[in-house]
């Protein structure tokens, strides 16, 4: 909870929960909630297998009936119509429903919805055009777009939905387990390209699995646990034997040199 | 190039229906080409609009077997059409004020909405394809059922009989040219307001997490497809009756050819739609040995049965269904 949080950095926040809990069913998937995220910050949720990080990522993207407060930008994200809240967030699923063979440019095209492009008889206009293009760079995937999404690797289609969320020019990206499917030049392509994001201002959101990963690319990491945040706080307070052994039931050597990181 | 080459099919057909019939074309004049050219435009209208309500329901179904034909649209707008019949037949004359032109339609539209509103809210908690499949395909029956008990009903009156067994087999001589060309502004808007929709039926083929994530308002564009989809569907029922299969068979066909993005397929299906009617128009007149004609809605039906088994088979095995 906020109580934990000693490093918000300064600037308004760009999204801000508090006190938000999710049900499903009769099961609370998460209770009492609260975190923030500035302009160019980074931060990334882990947890076991069930302890509520998809649904908080879906939560902060408006897409879950949560209460408690949600604010993005300063406004009730409740309060929002769907096409302001698609200019504001971009959120990335950790795999797509999509099952129709789509060009992998048709589905990068989906992200300028929210700009209304593609309005003339199915044509883009320049900025849209460039706008696609730049997101396909961004993820190294310009060599698909002519490829049908369903005959993509899980990997590829993985980058190409994050290729349709950076086509919305959104400036706050959750991201749901994005690097679950990449291969490791991709993982580290991808923390690369989180980072240089975050220098331009954007806000990030990520749920993943690997506390290797979690440590390289966040500012800031919250752990939870069966639905509650257990520990929040810089990468070294978070993923530290005490916490890990907690959340995880395993013991853990910070540092021990496993795991890889990129040469500089 | 491939509505270019559908548009070219389509004069072929034009021409075909134009010039044949029963009569030598020496005898023809222009009281003939009249009736051919009613008959001829009503096929168009009717196909065309089939293709499209195809391609709305099976887009917000996210299901390409959930077609007006297949899940109870289609004998829906029959039944009600068939119920505004009858009712205009029994009210005094001093009270049928509003013209049979007009009885039809709007009973044919209160069916397509009636079996779209019950497929919708039974299929809302189980919206697999299968469960979408299953409850139109229930819904066809019973309201087909319903049908064939008032057409018994009818046969009382020989002529409320006969026009009820054409509208039920499908048929597109009865079509005078008033009801024509009221449908002609019905299409149309029909076509520009699914080509309209076609960008978030687009989005939504992932799902409705990400499509809400996108933008797209989807209780929205499930509203306005819906109900584009019954007036589509109504009017090709009040010009061409029970004519099935089109709305399965063309959508699908040019899918596979050109991709499912909505916005071309809606176009290219207004077109196949159109050639797909009106070649079986020809062949019902061509076809049939001896004088009269073989039902429009059987030479669908020959078409259209075959390829659903063989799609459903190919959908099984992509492991799609």
């Amino acid at each position: 909870m906020g109580t934990q949080d000693h490093s918000i950095p300064a600037g308004k926040p760009r999204l801000s929960m508090s006190g938000v809990s999710v049900r499903r069913g009769a099961r609370e998937v998460l209770a009492g909630i609260g975190l923030t995220i500035a302009p160019g910050e980074v931060v990334v949720v882990i947890g076991p297998n069930g302890s509520g990080k998809s649904s908080l990522v879906m939560a902060a993207a408006g897409l879950l009936p949560a209460s408690g407060v949600i604010d993005i930008e300063g406004r009730a994200i409740a309060a929002l119509d769907p096409l302001e809240r698609a200019r504001l967030i971009a959120y990335v699923p950790q795999r797509s429903e999509l099952m129709a063979p789509l060009l992998v440019r048709e589905v990068v095209a989906m992200g300028r919805y929210v700009h209304g492009d593609g309005g003339n008889l199915g044509t883009l206009g320049t900025t849209a055009t460039a706008a696609i293009v730049d997101a396909l760079t961004a993820v190294d995937a310009v060599a698909l777009a002519q490829r049908r999404f369903t005959e993509l690797s899980g990997g590829e289609a993985q980058r190409v939905l994050l290729a349709r969320a950076l086509a919305t020019g959104a400036d706050t990206l959750l991201l749901d387990e994005p690097t679950s499917a990449l291969d490791v030049a991709h993982r580290l392509a991808l923390a690369r390209m989180v980072r240089t994001l975050a220098c331009r201002g954007k806000a990030v959101l990520i749920a993943v699995h690997d506390l290797t990963e979690a440590a390289a690319v966040g500012d800031r990491v919250i752990l939870l646990s069966a639905g509650r945040v257990l520990k929040t706080g810089t990468p070294t307070e978070v993923i530290a034997p005490g916490p890990v052994r907690e959340a995880y039931g395993i013991d853990v050597i910070a540092g021990g040199g496993y795991g890889y990181r990129e040469r500089p | 190039m491939i509505p270019i080459a559908l548009s070219a099919l389509l004069v072929l057909a034009c021409v075909l229906s134009l010039g044949i019939g029963p009569l030598r074309w020496e005898h023809v004049d222009h009281h003939v080409l009249m009736l051919r050219g009613t008959r001829l435009a009503a096929g168009v209208l009717a196909g065309a609009s089939l293709a499209v309500a195809g391609v709305l329901m099976q887009g917000l179904f996210r299901n390409p077997l959930a077609s007006p034909s297949v899940a109870g649209v289609t004998a829906g707008a029959g039944l009600g059409a068939q119920c505004a019949f009858i009712a205009y037949g029994l009210m005094p004359p001093a009270l049928a004020l509003v013209p049979i032109e007009l009885w039809l339609p709007l009973g044919g539209f209160a069916g397509a909405g009636v079996a779209l509103a019950t497929l919708t809210t039974l299929a809302r908690r189980n919206a697999d394809l299968t469960s979408v499949l299953l409850i139109g395909m229930v819904l066809s029956i019973l309201f087909s059922s319903i049908a064939g008990y008032l057409l018994a009903h009818g046969s009382d009156s020989y002529q409320l009989g006969r026009a009820l067994i054409a509208f039920s087999l499908g048929a597109l001589d009865s079509s005078s040219p008033a009801p024509v060309a009221m449908a002609v502004p019905v299409v149309v808007a029909g076509v520009i307001a699914a080509w309209c929709w076609g960008r978030p039926l687009d989005l939504a083929l992932s799902g409705a997490t990400e499509a809400a994530s996108l933008g797209v308002d989807l209780a929205r564009v499930r509203r306005w497809t819906l109900a584009w989809t019954a007036l589509l569907a109504a009017t090709s029922v009040v010009l061409g009756g029970g004519v099935g299969f089109v709305c399965l068979v063309v959508p699908n066909a040019l899918r596979a050819a050109q991709g499912p993005a909505h916005r071309p397929l809606v176009l290219a299906s207004a077109l196949g739609g159109a050639v797909f009617l009106t070649f079986a128009d020809v062949c019902a007149r061509a076809c049939h040995p001896g004088p009269g004609e073989i039902p429009l809605g059987v030479i669908t039906g020959l078409v259209g049965a075959p390829f659903f088994l063989w799609f459903f088979r190919r959908e099984r095995q992509a492991g799609r269904m």
